[in-house]
């Protein structure tokens, strides 16, 4: 219909014209907002099933729905499930891959060359890294308000992490099959130091994983040792080390304590329930530590 | 020709070196401890630190390279007399492996689990099928190229099936641990395996116990023997149950550790006036005193992960065959 | 003193030895003759205990064979094979040591009796000079010696030897046969097996020629060395003193002792 050059613009107009902008940042919105995401591994997998809405998640990989690695093993059933092939994942016509450093360095450029989104998540060994992994998969689920309710979540759990002065410690010490321990920039050197005890790894200069030998941990003498064995069936040379009378004598018949393996494959919120684990068997030791001389 | 030691003071020689290994190894490890400040500790009602590496960590793995160690030497005499072939070793006609894949069905499938000496049994159940094997491939008194082809066809058969098993083991961890078994491995041993040691091995060497001049006999040939008294096939067949008890626990324990049962036997061969009964008990302490310092150098040698001792001994056994095809050439074996 | 009846040994289908009797008694030389494959050094084994007889019986001194144990019937039997066996190149003094083992005890070590024996077999056989010598490093002569002396040393009431000159130059020959003489002089019983017709023919008490596992002809030599048996059994003809004139030929007869 013509308008009559003369008369103003109506009100009508102008509704029209803030609908329209409402309905393009809409439009933009929720063009931001990834719809088909797909995760290639484990870390990313958790990740985005416990921040994204159902309908954003496109597939999970096989790793998702182990039950003794994933915390998401029931939640992923319901999804599609991929191997982190190449084929596969073309067919899923994904929005935006989610990866880690541990996945193929030729499996991201090729998708990448193809054209895909592949976002790599940063590894993550404190809990600052922890935070900043959950801000990074909220802020490209465009789900910042769920990743801040998580971080809030999470630090509470954690606010009361023990104050007591380094001396003052217990000291413990990660003993895992094979004879691998923990030390510096580790998951469990962080939940170990949140939940009030010394990891004597670290002390001694240790970085990464690396194998202890037993002599040296006779030496060190931990008033506590953890474990965490994958998927153990108790068969094998490198768990058997585990039973080796020396520990049982040097922690004085105090057993090993297991940890479930997978509160250290992937930084996450978990964190926070094995320094809740680590923090009970503090509370378990004897009042005083003892003298072991 | 007059050997430069007699028996007896090659026996003592020996003796005494064995003494001062035993005592090095106990002083060897990656934390030094004041000997005997461990040995007091090691007696009193709660060891410290020195007292606990000492009676928990080192003396469990001295003994177990003593005992693994005489075994070995011990068994490679054996064979070699027994099968009249100066190459008959536990490793090169496949008792060390097939001592290997037992205790590797044992252990990661469960069936250790249910009584602990389960473990050394497969070791020795393994060893015996494999050695009975190639014997009855190569036959009787035959030439050393058949022996040897038979005992790679063993071996590589049993290497085989133990990665096999151990990729299809339950646990996640079974798969790494096939240089454990093929190389040999006396870290992180404990009294546990000491006793698991134990019962095998005496029963084996109680076997081979006075039958060294039943293996003189045997070396004037079959059938001479035959005629002077020997019951062949009681002798056969006590020493292959012997050998499998012997060399079965211990490569239950500790691995297939190779070599020692083929150069401790040939070095000392010429020693003994090549006399099969005077090589017996200097080849078991040979044996022992090899091992024992493989293991010493092992423990010596930085690395971050403890190299095998098995690559030790195969780095002297190699050598040593070169040295056996130069001294050779032109000679048949 | 030794004596077999019927003896028959079979090697599947093939048989090796038919319906065999032997009988040796004290201080007789008796040699085992005929064709190659006659069965002879299976003979020998069934009377030395390294096989076992398909039938037939075996008896010492009246007692069946089987009654004595292993280390009586090592002590009284003495078995030489044909081929040198030895696996380890041992001092002669050992190898030859280990023939007194059958008296032994175990945990028995050679006494002074044993010894004098050992001694008196090395000089007998002329090792003096060798007797610390590597066997490997000896001729086959030497090693023939050798591995005769170790029989000898058990003292064996019979020995049995497997062609034990074959290999041998006419010297060392005549030297075996000789020691061999002599041992059933001083009452023992020799039991060997030759080729050569002339040997057995010189030194033996009685001959027992075998063909095809079967006992051709037994007795004094002279008896068995005739005409039809030789041409049966190798099929061969003894040459007359006349025809000798065409063709000359020696016939090693005496050792010459040599002074050393």
């Amino acid at each position: 219909m013509t308008r009559n050059p003369a008369q103003p613009a109506p009100i009508t107009g102008r509704l029209i014209t803030v609908l329209l902008l409402w309905c393009l940042l809409g439009v933009a919105a929720s063009a931001e907002r990834p719809q088909r995401v797909v995760s290639i591994n484990l870390c990313g997998d958790q990740l985005l099933l416990m921040l994204a809405d159902p309908e954003q998640v496109a597939s999970v990989s096989n790793l998702a729905v182990e039950p003794l690695s994933s915390f998401v093993a029931e939640q992923a059933e319901r999804f599609p499930m991929n191997h982190a092939r190449a084929e596969e994942l073309i067919a899923l016509r994904p929005d935006l891959v989610l990866a880690t450093a541990h996945d193929s360095p030729r499996l991201l450029s090729t998708l990448e060359t193809l054209g895909y989104r592949v976002e790599r998540l940063p590894p993550a060994d404190d809990l600052p890294g922890i935070v900043a992994s959950i801000r990074r998969v909220a802020g490209l689920l465009d789900q910042d308000e769920r990743g801040e309710t998580m971080i809030r979540r999470l630090r509470r759990r954690l606010h009361d992490s023990d104050q007591t002065p380094l001396a003052a410690r217990p000291t413990a010490l990660f003993y895992q099959p094979r004879g691998y321990t923990s030390g510096r920039h580790t998951l469990q050197d962080q939940a170990l130091r949140l939940a009030g005890w010394r990891n004597l790894a670290a002390e001694q200069g240790i970085e990464g994983y690396a194998p202890v030998d037993m002599e040296h941990l006779l030496r060190w003498q931990p008033q506590q040792l953890f474990t965490s064995i994958y998927d153990g069936s108790g068969d094998s040379l490198a768990e058997r080390q585990l039973l080796h009378p020396a520990l049982r004598r040097l922690t004085t018949g105090r057993p090993l304590q297991p940890v479930p393996y997978r509160y250290w494959i992937c930084p996450g919120p978990m964190l926070a329930d094995a320094v809740a684990l680590l923090r009970e068997a503090r509370s378990r030791l004897p009042a005083a530590p003892e003298p072991n001389q | 020709m007059n050997p430069a030691l007699t028996q007896r003071q090659l026996n003592l020689l020996l003796g005494a070196l064995l003494l001062l290994a035993a005592g090095l190894s106990l002083l060897t490890g990656s934390e030094a401890i004041p000997l005997l400040q461990a040995l007091r500790e090691s007696l009193a009602e709660r060891p410290g630190v020195a007292g606990l590496i000492l009676t928990e960590l080192r003396l469990p793995r001295t003994a177990v390279a003593l005992i693994a160690g005489a075994s070995l030497g011990l068994c490679g005499a054996l064979m070699q007399s027994l099968l009249r072939n100066p190459l008959a070793s536990p490793g090169l006609i496949g008792s060390a492996n097939g001592a290997a894949l037992g205790a590797v069905v044992c252990l990661y499938f469960g069936l250790a689990g249910a009584a602990a000496f389960i473990l050394p049994l497969g070791g020795m159940l393994g060893a015996l099928l494999a050695t009975f094997t190639v014997y009855l491939l190569a036959g009787r008194d035959s030439g050393s190229l058949t022996l040897i082809l038979a005992g790679v066809a063993v071996n590589a058969f049993t290497l085989a099936l133990v990665s096999l098993l151990l990729n299809l083991a339950p646990s996640p961890y079974a798969v790494q641990e096939i240089a454990l078994w093929m190389l040999g491995s006396l870290a992180n041993l404990s009294r546990n395996e000491l006793w698991l040691l134990l019962p095998g091995s005496l029963l084996g060497w109680l076997l081979a116990w006075r039958q060294g001049r039943a293996l003189d006999l045997l070396g004037l040939g079959e059938e001479t023997a035959l005629s002077m008294g020997v019951d062949l096939t009681n002798l056969r067949r006590r020493l292959f149950l012997a050998v499998a008890l012997a060399v079965g626990s211990a490569v239950a324990v500790t691995g297939a550790i190779g070599f020692i049962g083929l150069v401790v036997p040939h070095l000392l061969r010429p020693l003994v006036g090549h006399q099969p009964s005077r090589l017996l008990l200097p080849s078991a302490l040979g044996g022992a005193l090899l091992l024992i310092c493989a293991d010493i150098a092992v423990r010596l040698l930085p690395a971050q992960t403890e190299i095998k001792v098995g690559v030790l001994t195969a780095l002297i056994g190699a050598p040593f065959f070169v040295w056996l095809i130069v001294r050779n050439r032109g000679r048949s074996l | 003193m030794l004596n077999a009846e019927g003896l028959c040994f079979y090697r599947g289908d093939q048989v090796i030895l038919d319906e065999v009797d032997l009988e040796l008694g004290r201080g007789e030389m008796l040699g085992l003759i005929g064709p190659n494959g006659a069965g002879k050094s299976t003979l020998l084994r069934l009377l030395a205990g390294v096989l076992t007889p398909d039938a037939g019986s075996i008896s010492l001194d009246g007692r069946p064979i089987e009654s004595l144990t292993r280390r009586e019937r090592a002590r009284r039997i003495a078995y030489l094979p044909q081929l040198n066996q030895i696996a380890w190149p041992l001092s002669v003094e050992r190898l030859v040591e280990l023939g007194r083992l059958p008296h032994l005890e175990p945990w028995q070590h050679p006494g002074p009796d044993d010894r004098a024996i050992i001694e008196r077999v090395i000089v007998q056989t002329d090792l003096l000079a060798l007797r610390q010598r590597p066997f490997d490093t000896l001729s086959g002569g030497e090693q023939a010696r050798v591995l005769l002396a170790r029989a000898l040393v058990t003292e064996p009431d019979i020995l049995l030897a497997d062609e034990p000159v074959a290999a041998l130059d006419p010297a060392h020959q005549l030297d075996v046969m000789d020691l061999l003489s002599d041992h059933c002089d001083a009452g023992k019983s020799v039991i060997v097996v030759l080729h050569d017709l002339t040997l057995s023919a010189h030194y033996c008490d009685r001959l027992q020629l075998l063909l095809d596992g079967a006992t051709l002809a037994e007795g004094l030599p002279e008896e068995v060395l005739d005409e039809d048996n030789l041409a049966d059994a190798y099929a061969i003809e003894l040459s007359e003193p006349e025809e000798n004139a065409l063709a000359p030929f020696s016939l090693p007869w005496r050792r010459l002792r040599r002074s050393d």
